[in-house]
């Protein structure tokens, strides 16, 4: 009996907590969604209109539809959805040669994946930049998503801390069946390591969809870019958009709530990086 | 022995991919900003080699310490709420129970928001007099209000504060770490008559361990490397330069600021390189403390 | 053989991604093509002669990029053989954007510059000496001579000035008449005393949640150091000049007026109740705000009853103000430098600043500055009369570097909460600006 009560107090206490913190940070999000919906002169009402009258619905349609971010948007999700497919798969390779195979210098080798994300970017971005230029991509999506054909750091760190807790009996029986390292890759260890796979892809989704600079610096056709460059036409010192912009800000928002809300089936199966079993 | 030889050769095949993209987009910049340092630069001119004054520059320019200072308050201060509280909501999450995911989806929301749109949401809520949200929940309690991010005491410790909204990149880790540990665990220890908290801290923090150790590598780089949020928070307030008194200034923000703003690419490439030696001794210190944990050493499960 | 199967699929893997990756690209490339198609194709039919197509850049957003790209329309109904492509930008973004465009030597053929950001390039020989180029004597002969030295480097020509944007103090006339204080002149400036009286009567009359100004700190400190004969910097930018007895005098008269009571905190001025000194009055909770011809519309729509008059200035001195001086140069890369020409000359004829002045900043042809002003006055006279008193001294701003704007920023904050007094602030400026300037000199200068 004692257990049990002490359990339903943490409970509620558990609960209560979550419930405080959810409230916390919620309360920003309906600020702006309440007041994408005013005018301006709403906007700057005291004390706040949490339920703006009249709702001005009309200015998702004039963001969307009129101030064109539509384009953006089918933009970004392109940029990140092929950013995904090729930055996952192959850091999963190449997190499987760490994981599975002794070669010379690999310890030292792994070390400076690490190192790699120790440099700013802002650093690099000039040399790649004039780089770029001189193979001719400047205008195009090449400087954003070639070099995801690489790997990332962060994922080959996290998918490899994952492939070395999985079980090498399987991948012995399958080489013993005759299956190629790359099959063993493909047919044996992907299929275990979804739940990694598909934090991964949430990451580099992302990743990819709040990137200002690179798109910024790289294409120079506004009919190329991707959202997080639309939101920067709002920003002018001299432009009067304050509700436009949080139009924008919950448009851009939207596409990466759904992926999320897509991936939570996934994100609860857990992820054993722990090394343990 | 053959066989050894063939292991070899795949496992330096698999890695090839990323070690062309480290010599196409690693060695080059880096080489390029290594050889920079030594320079004068406004990347339209030649170069003019300088020798160390850069380095003698950003040594003596009290902005840089003033970033650094601020740096490692905002890189120790969020570490802190993402390991502590992080995990603590990710175990408070890892059950499954009425509203979890709805509380999971709520918590990973600010992460979901592009950086400069963050900054622009944040602004209401700490924004100066009457019109900031926090001010008013202050009014109401009978406090006085504050000039949150322009009063260049305070600025940095709010962005230390905004942390909050960042946990959920944190607390999606743990949850997969805590959701990975098989469950004879937690049933043994309720065998036992371990309560939730005991539970807590005799079994998930143990065997969690070693995500802790990667997830704080990574927040470390990324706190040395707080730029966005700056940026975006100080042209939003027009406090000018990095903030009321350089009180928004961090590392990369001073870098941004001497190379885009000020052309000068060489002392940019100090404070890149600062960054670099900084993020390498604390993650070494951290491996050390990792070797315990087998976090990069051998890679055999038992 | 399994290592050489390995080799081989772990190849055509990358091969089917580099395509992947290629394809996207070229697909998005097409798109824009095909986009612009449509204006190409009937350009094609205009004209004999053989036509060019040049690309046109500057910062712009909302009305002000519709306003823009109709004063290129109404060129190239003039030049049937010239099509202009144009891209505007958000300022800040706009000038990353100019900065690796110039690297790249990818920039536009006509790029549109304000005056300190277009000082950092001037001894980098990116921009075209105008003067090179036919009739160009007779083309800057009749605009404003200071408008025209500005861009001038040791006899080269690297810009032509196109503009001067410049805000004055904006006021609420019905909250004016609510706090019952008389309006004041639009065309005599007043002193910062008198200011300080003003604003607190408008003040004592108005209700709790109600602020007389939202005055913009950095342009008031400005005009009012410029009116005591002591500017914060030298044309150039290189020199701090504020230190002397008029310049301590001008700081003063600005912590008087910030540090009334009767204004919105210094710290809050950008993010606060009271919108920003741009958007101050539209608010309709401020009688006073400070800002420049393109708030009107937005005030009209708010039905804000304005009304713009000169800024203050220090006792005995004379009204002038700081100005933004715009410019538009061509690349010494660029291609299709005699297209370009042919739009920079057009831009600053007559006819092209007499529609220029209908949208944007002051024309600076002389003639077109004359009938824009009489016709603006004659149109809006609430609008336009206040910016006449600084007609004839705008002084354009200097460059800066961030270092020495976080540290003047700073010391304004300083000395209105009297943490330092003015003398003290006019002596850390120059002692501690001076060598920010020198460093950033030794970059941008020989």
């Amino acid at each position: 009996m004692r257990i049990k009560k002490g359990l339903k107090t943490g409970e509620v206490f558990v609960f209560l907590f979550l419930a405080l913190l959810s409230f916390v940070i919620l309360v920003p999000f309906v600020y702006l969604f309440t007041s994408s919906l005013k005018t301006n002169a709403q906007y700057f009402k005291i004390p706040i209109e949490w339920i703006p009258s009249p709702a001005l619905w009309s200015n998702y349609y004039y963001v969307f539809v009129d101030l064109k971010f539509y384009v953006y948007m089918w933009n970004s999700t392109f940029l990140a959805a092929s950013s995904v497919v090729l930055s996952v798969l192959s850091s999963s390779l190449i997190a499987y040669g760490f994981a599975r195979f002794r070669f010379p210098y690999r310890n030292a080798m792994f070390i400076v994946v690490i190192a790699t994300m120790m440099l700013p970017s802002q650093v690099s971005m000039i040399p790649l930049f004039i780089y770029f230029k001189s193979i001719g991509w400047l205008d195009s999506y090449k400087p954003l998503l070639v070099p995801q054909l690489f790997g990332s750091a962060y994922l080959i760190f996290l998918i490899r801390q994952f492939y070395i807790t999985l079980p090498r009996e399987v991948d012995e029986a399958a080489t013993i069946d005759g299956c190629g390292y790359l099959r063993i890759w493909w047919h044996v260890i992907m299929p275990q390591a979804k739940p990694v796979l598909v934090v991964s892809a949430l990451f580099v989704f992302l990743a990819s969809w709040k990137d200002v600079f690179g798109p910024l610096i790289y294409l120079s056709d506004r009919s190329a870019y991707p959202l997080a460059v639309g939101l920067l036409y709002f920003t002018s010192p001299t432009s009067n958009a304050y509700t436009l912009i949080l139009v924008a800000i919950v448009i851009a928002l939207i596409p990466t709530l759904l992926f999320f809300i897509l991936s939570q089936k996934y994100l609860n199966k857990g992820v054993n990086i722990a090394n343990l079993k | 022995m053959g066989i050894e030889r063939r292991e070899k050769l795949a496992g330096l095949l698999f890695v090839s991919p990323w070690m062309v993209g480290f010599l196409l987009f690693g060695i080059f910049p880096m080489a390029v900003s290594a050889y920079l340092t030594f320079v004068k630069w406004d990347f339209l001119r030649e170069p003019r080699w300088v020798g160390l004054s850069n380095y003698v520059e950003v040594f003596q320019s009290p902005i840089f310490y003033k970033a650094m200072v601020n740096t490692l308050i905002i890189t120790f201060g969020s570490s802190l709420i993402y390991l502590v509280l992080g995990v603590i909501v990710a175990a408070m999450l890892a059950k499954d129970y009425l509203g979890s995911n709805v509380f999971r989806a709520i918590i990973f929301l600010p992460s979901l928001v592009i950086g400069t749109a963050l900054a622009m949401m944040m602004g209401p809520v700490f924004g100066n007099g009457k019109y900031g949200l926090l001010n008013q929940v202050l009014s109401m309690l009978g406090m006085p209000n504050q000039s949150w991010l322009t009063e260049p005491g305070q600025a940095v410790w709010v962005i230390v504060g905004m942390s909050f909204w960042y946990l959920g990149s944190s607390v999606i880790i743990y949850l997969a770490g805590i959701k990975g540990i098989d469950p004879s665990y937690f049933e043994a220890a309720m065998i036992d008559g371990a309560t939730g908290l005991q539970q807590f801290y005799k079994v998930t923090i143990p065997l969690i361990t070693p995500v802790l150790l990667f997830q704080t590598i990574m927040g470390i780089i990324g706190g040395l490397q707080v730029f966005d949020l700056a940026l975006t928070l100080s042209s939003e307030f027009k406090t000018g330069g990095m903030g009321n008194d350089n009180s928004l200034a961090t590392l990369v923000f001073y870098l941004y600021s001497l190379a885009f703003r000020d052309y000068d690419m060489g002392s940019a490439a100090v404070v890149g390189w600062t960054i670099f030696i900084i993020s390498l001794l604390l993650s070494m210190v951290i491996f050390r403390l990792s070797r315990r944990f087998q976090l990069f050493g051998e890679e055999e499960s038992k | 053989m399994k290592a050489v199967k390995a080799v081989l699929s772990l190849s055509l893997i990358i091969a089917m991604l580099v395509v992947t990756a290629a394809c996207s690209s070229g697909n998005s490339s097409s798109e824009t093509n095909a986009s612009k198609g449509g204006a190409d194709n009937d350009a094609q039919q205009n004209d004999g002669s053989k036509e060019v197509t040049i690309k046109y850049s500057r910062w712009a957003t909302g009305e002000e990029e519709v306003n823009f790209r109709a004063w290129l329309d109404e060129f190239e109904k003039s030049h049937p053989n010239i099509k202009v492509e144009s891209e505007f930008m958000p300022y800040d973004t706009y000038n990353s954007k100019v900065k690796t465009d110039l690297i790249s030597g990818n920039a536009p053929d006509v790029i549109g510059l304000t005056a300190s950001d277009w000082s950092a390039y001037i001894y980098s020989n990116v921009f075209l000496d105008l003067n090179t180029l036919p009739g160009a004597k007779e083309v800057f002969g009749q605009l404003t001579e200071d408008s025209v030295t500005a861009f001038n480097v040791e006899g080269a020509q690297l810009g032509a000035p196109v503009g001067v944007g410049r805000r004055v103090p904006f006021i609420n006339k019905d909250l004016f008449a609510k706090a019952n204080v008389p309006l004041p002149s639009q065309t005599e400036p007043m002193t910062a005393a008198q200011w300080v009286d003003m604003m607190k009567k408008v003040q004592a009359g108005l209700d709790g949640d109600m602020m007389a100004a939202n005055l913009f700190p950095e342009e008031l400190l400005d005009s009012l150091a410029l009116s005591a004969g002591a500017p914060i910097l030298s044309q150039g930018g290189k020199k701090v000049m504020i230190n002397t007895p008029e310049g301590v005098k001008a700081i003063q008269a600005f912590k008087d007026i910030m540090a009334s009571g009767a204004q919105v905190p210094i710290l809050d001025v950008w993010k606060g109740a009271y919108g920003n000194p741009d958007s101050a009055l539209s608010t309709g909770k401020v009688a006073i705000g400070w800002t420049g011809t393109w708030s009107v519309g937005s005030m009209k729509e708010g039905s804000i009853n304005y009304m713009s008059i000169p800024a203050p200035i220090v006792e005995g001195g004379k009204v002038t103000q700081v100005g933004y001086l715009n410019s538009h140069v061509i690349p010494a890369a660029s291609k299709n430098k005699e297209a370009a020409w042919e739009l920079v000359q057009w831009m600053v004829s007559k006819e092209g600043q007499l529609s220029f002045g209908k949208f944007s900043d002051l024309p600076v042809h002389k003639e077109a500055l004359d009938e824009t002003q009489k016709a603006l006055e004659a149109e809006d006279p609430d609008a336009f009369t206040g910016f006449a008193a600084a007609k004839a001294s705008v002084v354009p701003t200097p460059p800066f570097p961030s270092d020495f704007d976080t540290l003047r920023k700073g010391l304004q904050s300083k000395v209105v909460s009297d943490k330092v007094t003015a003398q003290q602030f006019a002596e850390q400026l120059e002692k501690d600006g001076q060598p920010m300037l020198d460093k950033y000199q030794a970059n941008i200068g020989k």
